[in-house]
């Protein structure tokens, strides 16, 4: 049996009700979305892609829990730090942490990569890593450019030829 | 409703801005730094306007008296190829190519009912996270370990085919750990429910 085509892993998206992975294949991508254990897949094609984004986020969801620890552990801290002063710097020093990744991430966000095709789009989220968010979206570009101009050279080719203009005859004199 | 119902009821409506998600104009778009007209929002784009793939349909009454072969399910439309399956001469309207094989619709959407279409399948059994989610079931009941074990084993091995079938590298640490902790799981399991009843009968 012919083995299958290869699936390259690209991103993925994981969020509070989203679960989904991209992968790469000679076509296009498919995205697997991925709920109670049962995988849905949909494609997009490298024909079908109409708009490759790159951009940088913050995510609302990452800031206001780090937020929320950070708080959450300073208090403790503070509430500690008088009759169990041990106690106290171990909840500071997770507050720092926290503090610390809420920092981060506000200063250097995060980036992601989106394909939007004719039926179905494909989100990829890389967290602090630009260069591979670079990569794959330089991956995608090119070969949708390769797969279009193929495809556009294929519609050409087949396109019945125009008839030849009928030579006008001289007037008769 | 489960989740995916749910983001399946929302249609998909083509091109949007990535951080707002509101609906754009794929022709006013351009590639390179824009910011989107709701949000303000900057991001990156590369635009593409691909070609429209056109069914060329010759009429069977263009073909002339002796090339036609009709379609059999229009009539007055020549037949392009025959069904790689039953072998019904169809047009290319009717004509869907997968795998390799050129189909009449009957026996694309028969094919595609028994599964027998590898490329058409978009449904499968995230096998990989049922072996995590039973060993780690495994770890936190003890009592009932050396059974979510076999599960992680057995789920594990399931994804390992998988993988393999899909062509897929990723994912396969995750799998070799949920084997592994269901091995362990099984011999752990077994030694502390062998101690209680003894701990019990004696």
């Amino acid at each position: 049996m012919k083995s299958p085509a290869k699936r390259i892993f690209l991103g993925r998206v994981y969020g509070l009700a989203t679960r989904q992975r991209i992968y790469r294949f000679s076509e296009g991508l498919e995205v697997d979305d991925v709920d109670h254990y049962e995988v849905t897949r949909k494609r997009v094609f490298f024909e079908d892609i109409l708009l490759v984004t790159r951009h940088r986020y913050l995510g609302a969801s990452y800031v206001l829990s780090m937020a929320c620890l950070a708080i959450f552990n300073a208090s403790l801290a503070l509430a500690f730090s008088f009759s169990e002063p041990v106690v106290g710097g171990v909840f500071g020093a997770l507050a720092l942490v926290f503090a610390v990744f809420l920092a981060v991430r506000s200063i250097f966000k995060a980036h992601a990569v989106t394909v939007y095709g004719k039926r179905t789009k494909a989100a990829m989220r890389f967290g602090m890593r630009r260069e591979r968010a670079a990569r794959v979206f330089g991956t995608i570009c090119r070969d949708a450019h390769v797969a279009q101009r193929r495809l556009a050279a294929a519609e050409a080719a087949a396109a019945p030829a125009l008839p030849p203009e009928e030579i006008p005859l001289p007037p008769s004199a | 409703m489960t989740a995916a119902s749910v983001r399946q009821g929302r249609a998909y409506s083509g091109v949007a801005c990535p951080l707002c998600s509101r609906p754009l104009e794929h022709a006013s778009l351009v590639s390179g730094l824009q910011n989107c007209p709701y949000c303000g929002h900057g991001f990156e784009a590369a635009v593409f306007h691909p070609v429209e793939r056109r069914a060329r349909l010759a009429e069977l009454a263009a073909a002339g008296p002796v090339a036609g072969t009709s379609c059999g399910n229009h009539e007055r439309n020549a037949a392009a190829i025959a069904c790689g399956r039953c072998g019904m001469f169809v047009c290319t309207l009717c004509q869907i190519d997968a795998d390799r094989l050129s189909l009449c619709p009957a026996c694309f959407d028969r094919m595609k009912a028994e599964g027998s279409l590898p490329s058409v399948r978009n449904r499968f059994r995230d096998f990989r996270g049922l072996a995590i989610v039973s060993a780690g079931m495994g770890i936190l009941i003890v009592f009932v370990a050396p059974a979510f074990g076999a599960a992680a084993i057995y789920y594990g091995v399931r994804a390992r085919r998988q993988k393999n079938e899909m062509g897929e590298s990723d994912g396969r640490v995750g799998i070799w750990f949920a084997i592994a902790g269901g091995s362990l799981e099984i011999v752990a399991g077994a030694w502390f429910l062998v101690r209680v009843y003894a701990e019990m009968f004696s």
